[in-house]
């Protein structure tokens, strides 16, 4: 034991001081990255730091937005280190906006500085800020405790769970953007009031065309994708009272057949119980109601899924799947490549409702 | 007893991460790294198991011992002087990368040297130990690091973003022909038997190895799950852009509950602990072998207090670790690791070969003389 | 006689020396009645050699009596004289009389290792009286004690027991070896002796296991351990150990088997956590705050906004802070300890925190780790584990969570690396390999 003591303090001696307190350390939360006019300067980097409390109680959150133009982001973010008294930490950093004007200029490159940096987590989450990132990241939520633990907990499914809000992980992000046969989503989150609305999305294809989603198609996406429960299912009567399913359970099984034209076949199993409709509706024809609701989002997907394609978007990886399918090489991606702007779906849905709810 | 030999094919198995074979195989996913897998569990089953039957003709002795019953001392020196160098390089490279990425993901300010200097002297007073010692240690790190093992993939097996899609994709590949390099990469995954050559000294005479179908299965399992998992999460083409792959695969996964929300601390922990392992068994491979090559020294598994020779090699192998890394930088470590790695395959299918020739003239020694039963070179306990 | 004593002892005037004649002869008397037990001496040679004086049966008595022992050796009368005995000489014979005084008359109560439901009674100050306890405990005749004298002012009486059928002979072996170098001037306690004989001068762990309880005693006897009792110490010595003996109280086999093993669990997480929650916190706030999730690096680095210097001085404050409180507390009369806790706690707890001295969260550290230190069951023990708490604590101020996890590391092949007279110290599932290997042979 001498010995390892000896060593120890040998070691110990050795060292420098790679120490900096927590409370010497600036911990960014959120950073939004927006694109300027100036072709000098394009990118404008705002960083939300968070400024901690020994009392924590709602709504004491509070941060300080600090925001800087810079031909890159490394040196936006270097530049910004001047502004502030710590040291920028983004250990915690793990909300990243980029703003819509940046999205339509961006190539995988600029990717490259958020994977490049190690203390940025892998699973970060990144989301598109509308009308730009600076908006987003100047809200300041009143339930918020802890700074930046709003956008967290929405994103982390954590608190809520919202059938609107995709999640997209920094790594996700990456290896979609690289990926054959897939393309990335990323939810967009709009600024209101004082809270957050994230039910939209945007599909970024690999010929650099942007695809927006609106609330409906995010929702549907992210209930056959994610095979997300906790959504709904709606059924308009002619009447015009509405039947709304909750959806307990969403399987989706996809098929593609090979050929010319190659066929995407979509299995979607759902079941769930009644929550909102007309008295005995569902004693009355019991059947029949779960086939009319799964005609009709058989329907609303397979629209879905033909708009997807005519924007030649694939956020659902056919093409990834079609490769595995048939141990696919180059050759076979090609033809795939080219016979996806033809390709057929066929969507059908087994709705099982296992009850109408608490009451009859 | 079983269950140390098991340890060093567990760890040696899990080693691999740092040691870029996983990069090794990434880097050629679409040219034979599937088949490359595939075959080197069959060379790998048939030369652990081959090892192991061989080393039943030798009971409770050790390489070096084997050696000086068949051959003069000074081509045993020669021999046991390569090979605990080839182990040294095997140490330096592992010091090196996990220095590096420690410093990387925990200290980015630090000095790696510091780091460096810490694990050494860690290593070193490891290694130094007796041999028993080294198996005890071994067991209980061995506990210390499964359960973080099947914590993490448990995590990234039912992990809802792992990509199944894309492990198929790759596994399509299978058609391919393994390049020598990748055969080489993919064989390390079985190397852990070649801790017999020194541990068979402590196990007692008649003793058999047992389980011997889970060598290929535990073989197959590390070398799926490292090159697979890191795919299916990073994607066919967006997995070839991280050199220190398994780190990023661990950061890709995080915990919803729990103190630590990054998966990458736990996989580091465990790197730690499993490198630091590594370099012990090495450090003190290597420093038996030069003790026994002096030709009148006997092997003692057990020995207290340490003897000053055991620090003094064990910190000449500490300051190679050092210069190594003073030398090299990231290009330069992987080239070295590729040709180590090679270099180590070759080395392992000659001593295979050597062994079992030992062992059939052995075997045909002992039938001669019947009645003389084979002198124990052991001290025993 | 007398003169020869007289001048030995150089007339020390706590020594008795009396020449007695009851007119039919004399005896020569000389004892300590401070050592001896007076009213075994009135008993047994004043009345017999007063009132009822018969010159044969005397005689007869003193040739033949349990406690009367002829000795001729006058080197050794000192040695008598000191331990208890009275030395008589009658018809120019001289005979010993063994009257100790004996303070113990019955066993006492546990106090350092306390147990609920298990046996109350632990050894006392006196050797004869533990050898008692033990034989009552463990009742068959292969026990086997050694007697030996140890300590070269002290002359301490010392007794190794263990079953001659279960014993590990390397153990004894080497027991007998260190047993025999060994020259202690003085041994006052079972600890001191556990100190010369396993060279823990130079160790970080003990490698033998004090122990007040007989019940312990015979289980570890059972088991083919040696006990080692002194006299004068109401603590027996056993050896050898395993790390995992140190974390087991007798408890632990009275209740059922699962609650026992729960219990286990928790005494190795405190002991887990006491080594290492204050080099985690210093990690957590100085190197690598990144490590724990985002709320609670914000509550960190909350209660930590008002503390002036960096995390291992405050460190290092809270943690003399609760040594000193729990070295005051077991040091000071029963009357004064409750107060010293108290102001302790008063500062501990709200006062240090309020002023900006420490942060809230160092201060639940603090007392998580005085806490789970008095959950391991053996006190000899939970000092290692207080002691090895600084080489964290130190490790982790220069490397941060690196460290940490590099000295757990150490710590591990260090526990592999000692070895209790022989035995290793750390390895799991030894007894299937000695069966396993036995076996096969």
């Amino acid at each position: 034991m001498k010995r390892i003591v000896l060593a120890l303090i040998a070691c110990v001696l050795a060292s420098g001081c790679g120490m900096k307190d927590i409370d010497k350390r600036f911990y960014v939360v959120t950073t939004g990255i927006d694109m300027t006019d100036n072709p000098e300067k394009p990118y404008r980097i705002s960083l939300r730091l968070a400024i901690t409390a020994a009392r924590v109680e709602s709504g004491s959150s509070r941060t300080e937005i600090q925001t800087v133009d810079a031909p890159s982001i490394a040196e936006g973010v270097r530049l910004l280190k001047s502004h502030v008294d710590k040291e920028l930490e983004f250990g915690h950093c793990r909300m990243f906006i980029l703003g819509k004007s940046l999205l339509e200029k961006a190539t995988p490159e600029t990717m490259s500085w958020f994977s490049r940096r190690r203390d940025i987590q892998m699973i970060s989450y990144f989301g598109v800020g509308e009308p730009d990132a600076l908006a987003v990241l100047k809200v300041e939520p009143k339930s918020e405790r802890y700074p930046g633990n709003a956008l967290f907990l929405s994103f982390g499914n954590e608190g809520t769970e919202s059938p609107y809000t995709i999640t997209t992980f920094l790594f996700d992000l990456v290896r979609k953007i690289k990926e054959r046969g897939i393309d990335p989503i990323l939810p967009i989150i709009r600024a209101h009031n004082r809270t957050y609305v994230i039910d939209k999305s945007v599909v970024a294809n690999k010929q650099g065309q942007r695809l927006f989603l609106s609330a409906e198609e995010t929702q549907l996406f992210k209930m056959t994708s994610a095979d997300s429960s906790k959504s709904e299912l709606v059924l308009p009567m002619e009447d015009g009272t509405r039947v709304v399913m909750y959806v307990s359970q969403i399987r989706t099984k996809v098929r593609i057949s090979a050929g010319d034209a190659p066929t995407v076949r979509l299995k979607i199993k759902v079941s769930g119980v009644l929550e909102e409709s007309a008295p005995e509706l569902l004693e009355k024809d019991w059947h029949g109601l779960e086939q009319r609701m799964g005609q009709r989002f058989s329907k609303q997907v397979e629209e879905l899924l033909v708009k997807l394609r005519d924007a030649d978007a694939d956020p659902y990886g056919f093409g990834l799947r079609y490769l595995a399918q048939h141990f696919g090489k180059d050759k076979e991606f090609k033809a795939w490549e080219a016979s996806y702007p033809e390709a057929k779906f066929q969507v059908s849905t087994d709705v099982r409702i296992t009850g109408p709810g608490v009451i009859r | 007893m079983n269950r140390y030999f098991y340890y060093h094919v567990f760890y040696i198995g899990m080693m691999n991460v740092m040691l870029f074979v996983p990069f090794i195989l990434i880097q050629n996913r679409f040219n034979g790294a599937v088949s490359g897998i595939l075959l080197s569990i069959a060379i790998g089953t048939v030369m652990s198991i081959g090892t192991i039957r061989s080393y039943r003709q030798f009971p409770e002795m050790g390489l070096p011992e084997i050696l000086k019953r068949f051959m003069p001392p000074w081509l045993v020196a020669v021999m046991l002087y390569l090979s605990s160098l080839l182990w040294l390089g095997g140490a330096v490279i592992v010091t090196y990368t996990f220095s590096q990425t420690i410093g990387m993901f925990f200290n980015p300010d630090m000095n790696h040297y510091q780091f460096l200097l810490l694990v050494i002297v860690a290593s070193v007073f490891a290694g130094s130990r007796s041999t028993r010692t080294v198996q005890f240690a071994n067991e209980i790190l061995f506990w210390l690091c499964l359960p973080f093992l099947v914590f993490i993939l448990a995590k990234a097996l039912t992990n809802p973003y792992m990509s199944w899609d894309a492990v198929r994709v790759v596994a399509g590949y299978v058609s391919e022909f393994p390049s020598f390099k990748v055969l080489a990469a993919a064989t390390f995954f079985f190397t852990g038997y070649l801790n017999l050559t020194l541990f068979n000294r402590l196990f007692p005479a008649n003793f058999r190895i047992n389980h011997l179908w889970a060598i290929p299965l535990l073989g197959a399992f590390f070398g799926f799950v490292s090159f697979f998992i890191p795919i299916g999460l990073h994607g066919t083409v967006g997995v070839e852009q991280y050199v220190y792959v398994w780190s990023v695969t661990a950061d890709s996964m995080f915990l919803k509950y729990g103190f630590i929300q990054r998966v990458l601390f736990l996989f580091l922990i465990m790197f730690t602990l499993l490198s630091l392992m590594f370099m012990m068994n090495v450090f003190h491979a290597s420093m038996e072998y030069i003790k026994a090559s002096h030709p009148r020294s006997k092997p003692q598994p057990e020995q207290v207090p340490v003897p000053k020779t055991n620090w003094l090699l064990c910190s000449v192998f500490g300051a190679l670790c050092f210069l190594f890394s003073l030398w090299a930088n990231q290009g330069r470590s992987q080239w070295a690791t590729g040709a180590w790695l090679s270099v180590r395959f070759l080395f392992e299918i000659m001593s295979f070969i050597l062994i079992v020739v030992l062992a059939i003239i052995e075997k045909r020694r002992a039938a001669t003389r019947p009645h003389s039963p084979p002198s124990s070179a052991s001290s025993g306990q | 006689m007398i003169e020869q004593m007289r001048a030995e002892f150089g007339d020390s005037k706590d020594m008795v020396t009396e020449v007695l004649d009851n007119g039919f002869s004399r005896l020569e008397l000389c004892f300590f009645p401070g050592m001896c037990d007076i009213v075994q001496v009135k008993d047994a040679i004043l009345v017999p050699f007063s009132y009822r004086f018969d010159p044969d049966e005397f005689r007869r008595m003193l040739k033949t009596g349990l406690s009367f022992i002829e000795s001729d050796e006058p080197k050794k009368w000192p040695e008598m004289l000191l331990k208890g005995c009275v030395l008589l000489q009658y018809e120019e014979k001289v005979y010993s009389f063994a009257a100790i005084r004996k303070m113990q008359k019955e066993p006492g109560n546990t106090e350092v290792e306390a147990s609920l439901q298990g046996p109350q009674s632990s050894f006392t100050e006196d050797l004869d009286m533990n050898m008692y306890l033990l034989r009552l405990r463990y009742n068959v005749p292969s026990l086997t004690a050694e007697q030996l004298q140890k300590g070269e002012l002290s002359g301490t009486r010392i007794m190794v027991v263990y079953d001659r059928l279960k014993v590990d002979g390397g153990s004894l072996d080497e027991l007998h070896k260190r047993l025999d170098k060994i020259r202690p001037k003085l041994i006052q306690a079972a600890g001191q002796l556990a100190m010369f004989i396993g060279n823990t001068r130079f160790s970080m762990f003990p490698i033998t296991l004090q122990t007040e309880r007989p019940d312990r005693v015979a289980q570890l006897i059972q088991r083919g351990k040696i006990a080692i009792l002194v006299d004068g110490s109401r603590f027996a010595v056993t050896l050898p150990v395993r790390f995992f003996d140190f974390m087991h109280a007798m408890d632990d086999d009275y209740e059922p088997y699962w609650m026992g093993r729960i219990i286990i669990f928790f005494r190795y997480l405190g002991m887990i956590l006491s080594m290492t929650l204050p080099a985690l916190y210093i990690a957590a706030c100085s190197y690598n705050p990144e490590f724990f999730r985002v709320q609670l690096a914000f509550s960190i680095d909350g209660s930590r906004a008002a503390v002036p210097y960096p995390s291992f001085v405050e460190v290092f404050i809270m943690l003399f802070m609760i040594e000193a409180l729990i070295e005051s507390s077991i040091r000071l009369p029963r009357f004064v300890g409750s107060t010293a806790a108290t102001v302790g706690g008063l500062i501990l707890g709200q006062a240090a925190q309020q002023a900006g001295l420490v942060s809230s969260i160092m201060i639940i550290v603090t007392s998580v780790v005085a806490i789970s230190n008095f959950v391991i069951p053996n006190s000899s023990f939970s000092y290692s584990i207080r002691a090895l708490k600084y080489v964290f604590v130190l490790v982790a101020t220069f490397y941060g969570m690196v460290g940490i996890i590099v000295a757990i590391f150490l710590i591990v092949v260090y526990l592999c690396h000692l070895r209790s007279f022989g035995q290793p110290y750390l390895a799991i599932n030894l007894k299937r390999d000695q069966r396993q290997s036995q076996q096969s042979r």
